[in-house]
């Protein structure tokens, strides 16, 4: 132990860089040279080298992105920060996992959105004029406004979601081009505009593992 | 005319540098473009999720500080100066995300859960050593400030550089080399060896300061 002891003191400073390899090739020699004399850092190197092992070994907390992603595409797409796209060119081997998905929710929205015309129109064969697609912006004159927007992940089965809405006393009253977020509303209609019952359905809908987003529109859920 | 991410798929594999990936990917968000903000999340997004995951068990909270950094990125790209890279000025944002949502949602009723996932851990790799290694960092951790635990972290899971988390941290570097300096001779003071050897000596003699 007769090193300098600034340089003892330098190498003992610069060991977790090295360690995690964003030191300069000149601090790495400068530690290497010191390592070879000093035991008391070559101890300490050693530490440090199985520190960093372990946090690396540590297994990772692995989750699809892919529904994190569609929610945050879903939330900048109601904030207008980005605009919806019809089709989106993605890597061929996510197409068909994707289409598949799109598919499926857009079968549940497409036989939900049915169900609930045939229901209110109480003549399934005449279905009224102004039935069609309809984004969230234009609501059809006599139906009940949205007051929560609900995106569900793809893979949430029509059960879940019947049961979802069972459970909170809302149904779909609307739904967006490709069916991928929905307006909901009080199947009581007096209920819709009750801070008290949304903010309620809100917080059974966003306890839910398949619901991606569930949040109040306009000033449905506050407090008056 | 080939778009920036189409390029960019065909460098995959041989990516010689990702920052200058995800400078050209950043770039590309700047402008509005859907497919390398999505592009850019996807790769971001297992770093952070282990990084983020290691403060919180909650993994709805974990995908809401990602998209709450996301949200920042596609609002601020143009901001970007360049003077960090893209990761590391990602990471900070996720830093100050983290913060913000762990205040709001503290993480006390997450500690069973957090053992837990450090068991399970330990159970997946089915080595003692590794379930030794795993247990040695969750409870040295937990003895260090936040300061000082996120300075480690950021050192030694993410692999930044003094300079980088000082830029992360909002802080001097003095501060990061101050913040592991204590953080190491806390470890030191305080965990039993590897392998049932008795534990380093506190050895503050070692450092001559």
């Amino acid at each position: 132990m007769n090193q300098e002891p600034n340089a003892h003191c330098q190498t003992w400073e610069l060991i977790p860089w090295v360690v995690n390899g964003t030191a300069t090739a000149a601090q790495r020699e400068r530690v290497e040279a010191h390592l070879r004399t000093c035991a008391d850092c070559r101890e300490e190197f050693a530490l440090q080298q199985q520190f960093h092992a372990a946090m690396l070994a540590r297994p990772a907390v692995t989750s699809d992105p892919q529904p994190a992603l569609a929610q945050l595409f879903a939330r900048l797409e109601l904030q207008g920060e980005l605009a919806p796209v019809e089709t989106v060119p993605r890597r061929r081997h996510r197409a068909n996992a994707w289409l598949a998905a799109a598919v499926v929710v857009q079968a549940v929205g497409l036989g939900l959105l049915g169900a609930a015309l045939l229901h209110r129109s109480g003549n399934g064969s005449a279905a009224p004029a102004e039935a069609g697609y309809r984004t969230l912006s234009s609501t059809a004159p006599g139906r009940a406004a949205a007051a929560i927007r609900l995106v569900a992940a793809p893979d949430m089965t029509l059960a879940t979601l019947r049961q979802l809405l069972g459970e909170t006393g809302l149904h779909i009253v609307e739904a967006n081009t490709d069916n991928s977020i929905f307006g909901l509303a009080s199947v009581d209609a007096a209920q819709t505009a009750n801070a008290e019952f949304i903010n309620a359905a809100l917080l059974r809908l966003r306890a839910q593992p398949g619901v991606l987003l569930a949040e109040p529109v306009g000033d449905a859920g506050r407090a008056p | 005319m080939k778009s920036i991410t189409d390029e960019l798929e065909t460098r995959n594999g041989g990516e010689p540098d990702a920052d200058t990936a995800e400078r050209r990917l950043l770039t590309a968000v700047a402008g509005g473009d859907r497919i390398a903000f999505e592009r850019l999340y996807l790769r971001q997004h297992p770093l952070l999720a282990r990084f983020i995951g290691r403060h919180t068990a909650r993994r709805d909270l974990v995908d809401e500080i990602i998209n709450d950094t996301f949200w920042v990125v596609w609002r601020k790209a143009a901001e970007f100066r360049g003077e960090s890279k893209v990761a590391t000025w990602i990471v900070g944002i996720a830093y100050r995300c983290m913060l913000k949502a762990l205040r709001q949602n503290p993480p006390a009723a997450e500690q069973q859960d957090e053992a837990g996932l450090a068991e399970l851990a330990g159970q997946e790799s089915g080595e003692s050593e590794q379930r030794e290694l795993s247990d040695w960092v969750r409870r040295g951790l937990d003895l260090l400030s936040p300061e000082q635990r996120m300075t480690l972290e950021l050192a030694y899971y993410l692999g930044q550089s003094c300079e980088e988390i000082a830029a992360i941290m909002n802080c001097a570097s003095g501060t990061v080399k101050a913040r592991m300096f204590h953080a190491r001779l806390r470890l030191r003071n305080s965990l039993p060896g590897l392998g049932g050897e008795p534990a380093p000596a506190a050895n503050s003699s070692s450092v001559r300061n």
